[in-house]
């Protein structure tokens, strides 16, 4: 018996292998799409895995490991899958003046977390971050579907955090 | 002509030299030190080191102007009326900060840490930073992870200069390390069970000017001020890389590269790297052997050349002629003398080349301006590196030596089948392969009446020749290798002729009565040069540092020499 090679397993669909590759003819080089890559990879699985970044490291025509150098640069692209909203909780300046610390850490000992994590449920997944730039909002936060909230105190967090367990608003496509 | 001013004082740059601020003032006798700028990577100016006051002279006023902020040497072009300023009050305060923050988290082990003695860190500390630590928060420590199995990773001692990174990418295009997450958070790392694995590997640990990437094959060996430096030649392939032997006690413990813009650049091989153990092997042959019946009986010198002499001499007065086969492992020198001995013995006698080892294709890393580089490269003179298919270091020399006093390069397996012939077969070994030789050219060789060999290793050949006679290593010898370009590179021995061995060329002298021991490779290259046409150009025996290309001029180079002071302290001149 001759042994068959089994065919390498994907990740990335065709159609999303051909939306990257569509990119390509915009930039000066191949390797210059590694980042609308990423974007496209995190928005359909919520998260960019090592499989993920190989494929894209195929497709662009370099190695995985410099895919994972600007993966890994970027704190927008998590390893692991997000919850269905994800929120940053803003810690810079403005915020943390009003407040920002202290709620940040109510909300995640009210959903039973810590910073960075992911709800039991998979509904939600809360980030602090360095300055949203909604410093009018103070203190603010910013879904991942596009919602700002803000100014914010104990009871309007407990409403947002509510919201956003209803799931995401439809987001435009990328 | 192009004038520019450090420290006040005006120089002439040379013609056609593409400088950065770095490398002017180093070619004028002025340092400015720098960790993560390298002449052959592009620059990236991230370590801040080489941060100094920077102008412009107005030609036609005279007036200088200064810029107002530090800018980085290696940024900064070397050109008609730059102003630099390297030892103002304003930079040395900036450097003493800039080492305070590159050694924040700096674990301070240096009495474990390989690299201390050729370390960046240590030199540019005592020179240029503070005695005392201020920093009493607590320090991020980072793991220790291993790259691949021959380099070890400690990223506790990394000060993220990525000159690996850009190694991997720009020279061998193969781009295996990156930086992962960034700021304080960065780190070194490859790709899951992706390692370094290419056949440059081993230069990463040389570029890395900090103990964070080690070579486990040395790691723990030896501490660096106990190893005496040689300046060799690698005889792994015929390209003939510049390197540097590194002995202590008797043996050899590591190689490393020497800088030659005509050959190998800054690198070498990992082949060539790790081929340094060829000189500790246990296989080399301890002496001269003479096989009375089925055995070899170790015998002194004086006894065996007289009993070799007898032999010879008999035979020759009854008219036998000799096969001679000089191996492309022997030197310039060592080829010369001995095929001088051989005519000398009588006139009918045939020379060959013996067996050139060939494996696989050559394989050339012809880095670019462009491909795989990341930051500017306006300094870089990109130059390729050939690993070649042909591993022996000296054919061209040898067949050099073999055209004069023979019929040309006879190839080996011609002159196997001539050995019918000739009862007298001389063969004249050297490879540090004791497998260099196969079980039926020893057969054919063994049909010889009288069978005398000069080698290194204990080999199939060895087992059966009837004197066989020990040679220093190619770690215990001088003299000089013709490479791929005919190029001629003098290599010096890193250590002594092993108890009981002599270096061929006193062997020869002793034997042929022709001189007396020891002898000077530097005085049969002069001998050679007079009467081998091609060796006209070393009349006088010297070889540049550099080589000499027995063909052509070579080209100037002005930027050639430069390598980071760090890993030159405590060149031996032994």
């Amino acid at each position: 018996m001759t042994p068959t090679t089994l065919p390498t397993p994907r990740m990335i669909p065709d159609s999303l292998r051909q939306k990257i590759e569509s990119y390509v003819p915009r930039y000066p080089n191949k390797k210059a799409v590694t980042l609308p890559a990423l974007h496209m990879v995190h928005s359909h699985f919520r998260c960019v895995p090592y499989q993920a970044m190989k494929e894209i490291a195929e497709i662009l025509e370099i190695t995985p490991a410099e895919v994972a150098d600007t993966m890994s640069f970027y704190g927008f692209f998590p390893q692991a899958p997000l919850g269905d909203v994800r929120v940053w909780i803003c810690r810079s300046i403005s915020c943390m003046l009003r407040g920002g610390d202290e709620l940040l850490e109510h909300a995640c000992k009210n959903l039973n977390i810590e910073p960075g994590q992911t709800t039991a449920d998979g509904k939600l997944t809360v980030e602090f971050a360095e300055c949203l730039g909604i410093c009018d909002h103070a203190p603010a936060a910013l879904s991942d579907d596009g919602r700002v909230f803000g100014p914010l105190d104990e009871s309007s967090l407990q409403k947002m955090l509510d919201d956003l367990r209803k799931g995401p608003i439809p987001l435009e496509e990328l | 002509m192009a004038t520019i001013i450090i420290d006040g004082q005006s120089f002439e740059l040379p013609e056609g030299a593409k400088f950065n601020a770095i490398q002017a003032a180093k070619h004028f006798g002025i340092d400015i030190p720098y960790y993560c700028w390298h002449p052959a990577l592009s620059v990236v100016a991230n370590c801040r080191m080489c941060e100094i006051e920077v102008g412009t002279k107005d030609p036609a006023t005279g007036e200088i102007k200064m810029l107002p902020r530090l800018v980085p040497g290696c940024q900064t072009p070397a050109r008609d009326g730059t102003v630099l300023v390297t030892e103002s009050a304003k930079v040395l305060e900036h450097r003493k900060n800039i080492m305070e923050l590159l050694l924040i988290n700096h674990p301070l082990d240096c009495p474990v840490c390989d690299q201390a003695g050729e370390c960046g860190l240590q030199d540019y500390s005592y020179e240029h930073g503070r005695a005392a630590h201020r920093f009493v928060e607590e320090r991020n420590v980072k793991p220790k992870k291993e790259v691949s199995d021959l380099i070890v990773l400690n990223q506790d001692r990394c000060i993220m200069c990525t000159r690996c990174v850009r190694f991997t990418r720009e020279i061998p295009g193969t781009a295996e390390l990156h930086v992962m997450r960034r700021g304080d958070h960065g780190e070194i790392a490859i790709f899951p069970d992706q390692p370094v694995d290419n056949p440059l590997a081993g230069n990463v640990v040389d570029l890395c000017p900090v103990g964070a990437l080690l070579d486990k094959d040395f790691l723990h060996n030896q501490r660096v001020w106990f190893l005496s430096k040689h300046d060799g030649v690698c005889t792994g392939c015929s390209t003939g890389c510049n390197i540097s032997v590194e002995e202590n006690a008797g043996k050899v413990w590591r190689h490393k590269p020497r800088h030659n813009p005509y050959v190998n650049d800054y690198w070498i091989c990992d082949e060539g790297r790790y081929g340094y153990k060829a000189a500790n092997s246990p296989t080399l042959l301890g002496g001269n052997y003479v096989l009375e019946g089925k055995d070899h009986h170790g015998v002194p010198t004086d006894r065996f050349v007289k009993r070799l002499n007898e032999t010879l001499t008999t035979r020759i007065l009854d008219k036998q002629s000799v096969l001679g086969i000089l191996s492309p492992y022997l030197s310039v020198e060592e080829a010369f003398a001995a095929a001088q001995w051989l005519a000398s013995l009588t006139n009918r006698v045939e020379l060959a080349l013996g067996p050139v080892p060939v494996r696989g294709e050559d394989l050339t890393f012809a880095p670019d301006k462009t491909k795989g580089r990341s930051g500017d490269t306006s300094f870089i003179v990109p130059r390729p590196f050939t690993i070649s298919a042909e591993k022996a270091p000296n054919r061209a020399g040898v067949e050099m030596m073999l055209d004069h006093f023979g019929k040309g390069a006879v190839p080996f397996e011609k002159a196997l089948e001539s050995v019918a012939s000739h009862p007298i077969v001389i063969v004249f070994g050297g490879s540090p392969d004791e497998s260099w030789i196969e079980a039926d050219q020893v057969a054919a060789l063994r049909k010889a009446e009288v069978l005398v060999l000069f080698d290194t290793t204990i080999n199939p050949l060895a087992d059966v020749a009837d004197f066989v006679a020990g040679i220093a290593s190619f770690a215990e010898k001088s003299g000089t290798y013709v490479n791929r370009d005919r190029r001629l590179q003098r290599f010096e021995a890193a250590l002594p002729p092993r108890e009981g061995v002599w270096p061929l060329l006193d062997l020869i002298a002793i034997v042929s009565g022709d001189g007396k021991a020891p002898i000077r490779s530097q005085e049969i290259l002069k001998a050679a040069a007079r009467v081998v046409p091609g060796l006209a150009k070393v009349e006088d025996g010297l070889v540049p540092e550099l080589g000499l290309n027995l063909d052509s001029k070579d080209q100037p180079i002005p930027d050639a020499g430069f390598q980071d002071d760090w890993t030159l302290a405590n060149v031996s001149t032994v």
